[in-house]
């Protein structure tokens, strides 16, 4: 059974179609990147995922079955905003996160946070956004998932910080696992990377082994990209 | 899960409400001090101040029940905290009634606190004997007694109010189903839903009036209407509503499975 | 740890190659015990797989081997070590004649000029 299955998805807002018949299948096991340019359905494709959003057609299924409580059990999520209670401390959403998810190490996210040096009683409100990202990033790591989702992980940071996600998320994925990232930064990540898959103009125009593609293609997954996507 | 649900959805309502209890406990017991103190014209005025106040104040506790459980939804449930909520492990149906109950609980306690709060300002056994004696005659001829009357009345009124928060909750639904997260949107259609309850309402009462005579005399007379149609009005009341907030939760609840597209 | 990786190759291929000059150098002795291939990606800061494929690569000639149970290993045939090291070697004086020739040194006058560098 496939971990993760898109069949036909279809996602139009009013007469404006943003998706277009997207297949897709992500097996266990595999770092995957999704790979477009800003505004191309990458976030879009990814909030259907997570039940944020409506198809307009076709289905998703984890584990073969159709996105709900099962699959929010082992799906874990990380979007491309602040999406916390920002009067809750620290403390009380590791609590939310322990009460809510199973699968939550509230130790392992103790242990991260601590080696950021951060004050678990502190209110979310009275950080910086840059540290209310990370504070996120290791409580959807902190998840024993099946799926990472982690939707534009790495979008205006610094390159130290850079280095401090794509390290968080390597070290801490569940074995076994599979992560998608969404990103349009592809230099960056590419190295981690065992799948692509570039989509442009709410189409997947791509979906290839890295490897196998850097071979073929003789030339990095960036300038592979920048190819297709001259301006 | 839903229980760990209502344990956030009411601590998150009852943190914004809980200081309007206060405000009107404060000054519920300022009201009664300075009224108890005879004699003098300024204290009286305090006095008069304070009641104003501590009315203000119950009236605050109703209506910001009502906006914080609506604008607790929208921030929840379609703002940037959704894509929390969405994805935890539980069912869009555990969503939504954790939502009403939690609102629910809290008018609960608004209307317990007002009640508590006119005792302490005005508790005197005169004024009990006073308002027995005006209640009495009615209690009896519809063979209640008179806490039951009182219940029954409070009861009418907190199903109305439960009723229009359940509208504004479909208006909001609603409001997001059209693509447009407008708020305007969502007032407009909360308040044609709850119009529409309203005359659902109306309908139903009119059908019974078809088949009930003296009942039709509320509709055709500006005569008193004998107590014993006030008795069968206050018991259609309560069952009417009750029927609408079914009515309005299956509505709400199918809408919400269909699916959302959060901001 | 941080090594650099050249985009255009796949990332297996030079791990293979890192790990390869690390064993015919002697950083890895004959015999040793690998990390776990997680805990070696983590060090070489790539994807689990990508490293196990690296492993696959050395393992198929014969650098590493893997003990049911136990792990993967270096190989014990020292001979093998030095076999490898010296084709590395004889890669890389070939590539340096190539570029002297490139240059306009012949193979002589470039031994010659590397004894004089001496």
């Amino acid at each position: 059974m496939e971990l993760l299955k898109c069949v036909n998805i279809n996602k139009s807002f009013g007469n404006k179609k943003i998706l277009e018949d997207i297949n897709l299948t992500v097996p266990r096991g595999k770092i995957i990147g999704l790979l477009g340019q800003n505004g191309t359905g990458k976030s879009t494709l990814i909030k259907i995922i997570n039940d944020l959003l409506t198809a307009t057609g076709g289905e998703v299924l984890v584990n073969g079955e159709k996105i709900g409580v099962e699959s929010k059990k082992i799906i874990s999520y990380l979007p491309e905003r602040t999406y916390l209670d920002k009067s809750m401390t620290v403390d009380k959403v590791i609590e939310f996160f322990t009460d809510f998810y199973d699968n939550f190490d509230a130790d392992k996210a103790r242990r991260l946070l601590a080696d950021l040096k951060l004050d678990t009683s502190l209110k979310l409100s009275k950080m910086s956004k840059g540290m209310q990202e990370k504070v996120q990033l290791v409580l959807v790591m902190s998840r024993k998932a099946e799926l990472y989702i982690l939707d534009e992980p790495l979008g205006g940071v610094d390159p130290a910080t850079r280095d401090y996600i794509l390290d968080t998320i390597l070290s801490n994925f569940n074995e076994g696992a599979s992560v998608i990232i969404s990103t349009h930064l592809i230099s960056d990540i590419e190295r981690i990377l065992d799948e692509v898959i570039f989509i442009d103009k709410g189409r997947i125009i791509l979906h290839s082994d890295c490897d196998e593609l850097r071979t073929k293609e003789n030339a990095s997954i960036d300038e592979i990209f920048r190819r297709m996507f001259r301006c | 899960m839903l229980g760990k649900l209502l344990k956030y959805d009411f601590k998150s309502i009852l943190k914004t409400i809980v200081v309007f209890y206060i405000l009107a406990s404060f000054f519920a017991i300022l009201t009664r001090v300075f009224f108890s103190i005879e004699n003098s014209l300024v204290m009286n005025i305090i006095g008069q101040i304070c009641q104003g106040a501590m009315i203000s104040m119950m009236f605050s506790i109703i209506i910001n029940t009502l906006m914080r459980s609506w604008v607790g939804f929208k921030q929840n449930l379609y703002g940037d905290e959704s894509y929390l909520t969405h994805t935890l492990p539980v069912t869009k149906t555990a969503l939504y009634i954790s939502k009403v109950l939690s609102a629910l609980v809290t008018l609960c306690l608004g209307v317990i606190v007002i009640v508590a709060d006119l005792f302490i300002a005005y508790y005197s056994e005169e004024k009990i004997e006073l308002i027995k004696n005006f209640i009495l005659p009615i209690a009896e001829n519809l063979e209640f007694s008179i806490s039951f009357l009182i219940f029954l009345f409070i009861l009418v009124v907190f199903v109305q109010i439960s009723n229009i928060m359940q509208c504004g909750f479909t208006g909001i639904i609603l409001g997001h189903r059209m693509n447009n997260a407008k708020i305007g949107f969502s007032v407009l259609y909360g308040f044609i839903v709850y119009m529409a309850s309203q005359t659902l309402i109306l309908a139903i009462t009119f059908l019974v009036a078809v088949f009930n005579e003296s009942f039709m005399n509320l509709f055709v007379t500006a005569e008193m209407v004998s107590l014993d149609v006030l008795k069968t009005a206050l018991y259609m009341a309560l069952i009417s509503y009750a029927f609408i907030l079914v009515i309005v939760y299956f509505i709400n609840v199918k809408l919400f499975e269909k699916g959302v597209n959060v901001d | 740890m941080s090594f650099s990786f050249d985009n255009n190759i796949p990332i297996y291929i030079q791990l293979a190659e890192k790990l390869k000059i690390e064993i015919i150098s002697g950083k890895l002795t004959t015999g040793e015990r690998l990390l776990s291939v997680r805990d070696l990606a983590l060090n070489y800061k790539v994807n689990p797989n990508t490293m196990q494929r690296a492993l696959t690569e050395l393992e198929e000639i014969g650098l590493i081997f893997t003990e049911r149970t136990n792990g993967k290993f270096v190989t014990e045939d020292k001979g093998l070590v030095l076999k490898y090291k010296k084709q590395y070697a004889d890669s890389l004086v070939n590539n340096f004649f190539k570029s002297m020739s490139d240059i306009g040194f012949s193979k002589q006058d470039a031994i010659n000029f590397l004894k004089e560098e001496e």
